[in-house]
């Protein structure tokens, strides 16, 4: 009887084991379309912003290299200049005026639903905790729907539920989650940009919309263009050198 | 003759008539000290909030600014043209108004370079500040709530537009060395009016208290100037309105309203007590009033019950005497009148005595200087006992309409004895 306990219970173990394995490895795999690769890579993001009835346009450049990010602001023009700089999970911001560098939080809004965390790479897998909820079938394709909890306090989102697709193995909706459970934002994601690594072409995400989960006309949507491999010198994440 | 009769009467029983005056004076005092007590921190939280807590007597926002301004900064801040117009309005008022200033209140992250903590900024322009700052008033009431160096360097923002105000709290947390040098640089960063990530450069330099322990490791003062920069704005979130010592807060307010409702954008105005812009001032006045009602009651019942005792105990005693004087003539009415004037003129002099011993005895709590901490206050403050003539009169008045009704209480009741029963008493 007591032997029985115990296979069943390693059976559980192992099975619980193998969901989380697998939801990690779904994670690493999806976030290589949205710049959670090892390799130096550079894309330009805009972001046009809805927020109670009013518009507004932002553009940066963004050089990314493992775990590190150059964020600089080219639209509009007053912005100019600006740079967030993501050094691991610090992130700062500065502009040329400013006599030393801001620390600031991937939390704190960047403009209108975007976070400061949501412009640069994403590192899912590095950040989070994976668990499988459930697959669901949507539009006739298998969707893993995982829930991730942040394994720090300082990173952008407490928690997120996330759908990657069986077939792309590629996150295509996102709900932010507050420390409490309830969803206050949610993000759908296309991927029609194509990199190409090592001789390998792989998706890129082309556009992330972020919608306010209660007045969903507040919105903003990102869209990523010329995505490429770029080797950047780790000189350029040196806050040192920002400000210089 | 009966006044006469009254004051004789007092020394026929003196150790009586001495218990009874005693309790009357020391419920005098205890009121008069509460009353004074009161008035102090009343005159205190109305001094920081006019002048130390930039508020001016009357201050004027956009209307439902104070819910939307922090949601929609741009659509609640009065524009420049706008500041322009209300001046205008303002200067019909010139023989009311002593001057005006302008702020805007907002959050934001403060930064060293090597950290950033989450603060509340409150903006000001310099000269209003100084001016404030330097009120006769706070250093007759409110001196415990500025720090000594603020008085010392009211002039700070008006040489150096470029210096900010941390408070001690919030210069540990960022680990700022003193003195605070105006060589290090602060950045202050927050949202613009257009909703970007700003930042501009500030100095250190002055420090001071908020007064408030809630408040004193979150908000610093920032010349108006720095924070229009911030913002991206000629604009200002309110206007504080400060009075001259004769204007009548309440005419002008309303007079002040009728002006600005022709105005083509809605305003509204608020008083500095006003819950909604100032909850602390509520808050604790609220507490004290309560407090004073009920040490009012206690207090009250207390010397009530003594003169009904003690007058009860009079007429017990000298019933034989009272049937004495109807049997001579004299009525009901002016038996009672005389035993009322009896009490009414120990009330009187047990007043006298009160009004110099509360008066004694608040100089001399004075000149202890006795520091205490109130609740969510910093630092300490005097325990001060601030004597007010008009509060002295108020508790007089209160007592001799108390010893009044409790005399006409008694004698009203005692009345209703028959000539023939007093006559017949053995006044046991």
């Amino acid at each position: 009887m007591k032997n029985v306990f115990l296979i069943g219970l390693l059976i559980c173990i192992k099975a619980f084991s193998a969901d989380a394995d697998l939801a990690t490895e779904l994670l690493k795999t999806s976030d290589r379309g949205r710049g959670g690769l090892e390799e130096g890579l550079e894309w330009t993001a805009n972001i046009e912003t809805t927020e109670n009835g009013d518009t507004a346009s932002r553009e940066f450049l963004i050089k990314a290299k493992k775990h590190d990010a150059f964020v600089e602001a080219l639209k509009p023009a007053k912005n100019k200049g600006e740079v967030y700089l993501f050094n691991d999970r610090q992130m700062w911001f500065y502009k040329p005026s400013l006599k030393k560098p801001v620390s600031i939080s991937a939390r704190q809004k960047l403009t209108g639903q975007a976070a400061n965390g949501d412009i640069a790479s994403t590192h899912y897998a590095r950040d989070y905790n994976a668990t499988l909820e459930k697959t669901e079938e949507i539009g006739g394709v298998k969707y893993y729907v995982l829930f991730l909890k942040a394994k720090a306090k300082n990173l952008t989102y407490d928690q997120i539920r996330y759908w990657i697709s069986d077939k792309t193995k590629l996150a295509t909706k996102v709900e932010f989650l507050t420390l409490q459970g309830k969803v206050f934002k949610i993000g759908t994601l296309q991927y029609n940009n194509v990199l190409s690594v090592g001789g390998k072409n792989i998706a890129f995400v082309s556009q992330l919309t972020i919608m306010d989960a209660k007045f969903n006309q507040n919105k903003s949507v990102i869209t990523y263009t010329k995505p490429k491999v770029v080797e950047h010198s780790n000189a350029i994440f040196n806050i040192n050198n920002v400000t210089r | 003759m009966i006044l006469k009769l009254a004051y004789l009467n007092l020394f026929r029983n003196k150790r009586r008539a001495i218990s009874t005056g005693l309790a009357i004076c020391i419920g005098f005092v205890g009121l008069n000290l509460l009353g004074a007590y009161i008035y102090r921190v009343k005159k205190a939280l109305d001094t920081t909030s006019v002048y130390s807590a930039l508020h001016g007597h009357v201050k004027v926002f956009k209307q439902d600014s104070l819910v939307q301004f922090a949601l929609k900064p741009k659509k609640y801040i009065f524009q420049k043209e706008e500041l322009d117009q209300m001046d205008q309005i303002f200067s019909e008022f010139s023989s009311e108004i002593e001057y005006i200033g302008k702020n805007i209140n907002g959050s934001g992250l403060l930064s060293n370079g090597k950290m950033s903590h989450p603060i509340l900024f409150y903006s000001f322009e310099p000269e209003i500040y100084a001016k404030s700052l330097t009120q006769p008033d706070i250093s007759n009431w409110a001196k415990d709530w500025v720090l000594p160096k603020q008085i010392e360097n009211v002039d700070i923002f008006k040489n150096n537009n470029e210096v900010m105000s941390v408070t001690p709290r919030i210069a540990d947390i960022m680990s700022l060395t003193y003195p605070l040098n105006e060589n290090e640089s602060l950045q202050l960063a927050g949202r613009s009016l257009d909703g970007d990530l700003n930042a501009v450069n500030l100095e250190l330099g002055a420090e001071h208290t908020t007064g408030l322990q809630f408040l004193e490791d979150t908000l610093v003062l920032v010349p108006l100037k720095k924070v229009q920069e911030l913002l991206g704005t000629e604009g200002a979130e309110s206007i504080s309105i400060y009075l001259k010592p004769e204007a009548s807060l309440a005419k002008f307010k309303k007079k002040l309203d009728e002006k600005l409702s022709s105005l083509a954008f809605k305003t509204e105005s608020y008083n500095y007590y006003d819950e909604k812009i100032n909850a602390v001032y509520l808050g604790t006045i609220g507490f004290l009033v309560v407090m004073g009602a009920f040490f009012v009651f206690l207090i009250g019942t207390a010397v009530s019950l003594t003169i009904l005792n003690s007058l009860t105990m009079g007429i017990i005693e000298r019933t034989r005497e009272i049937g004495t004087l109807y049997a001579v003539g004299f009525k009901k009415k002016e038996v009672a009148k005389l035993f009322i004037l009896e009490n009414l003129i120990l009330c009187v002099l047990s007043i006298a005595v009160g009004v110099l011993l509360s008066f004694v005895f608040a100089s001399l709590v004075n000149s202890l200087n006795i520091r205490f901490t109130p609740p969510s206050v910093t630092g300490k403050i005097q325990f001060r006992l601030v004597w007010n003539f008009a509060i002295a009169a108020s508790v007089a008045a209160f007592t001799l309409i108390l010893t009044l009704i409790s005399s006409f209480v008694v004698m009203k009741n005692k009345s209703k004895i028959k000539l023939i029963d007093l006559l017949n008493d053995s006044g046991a």
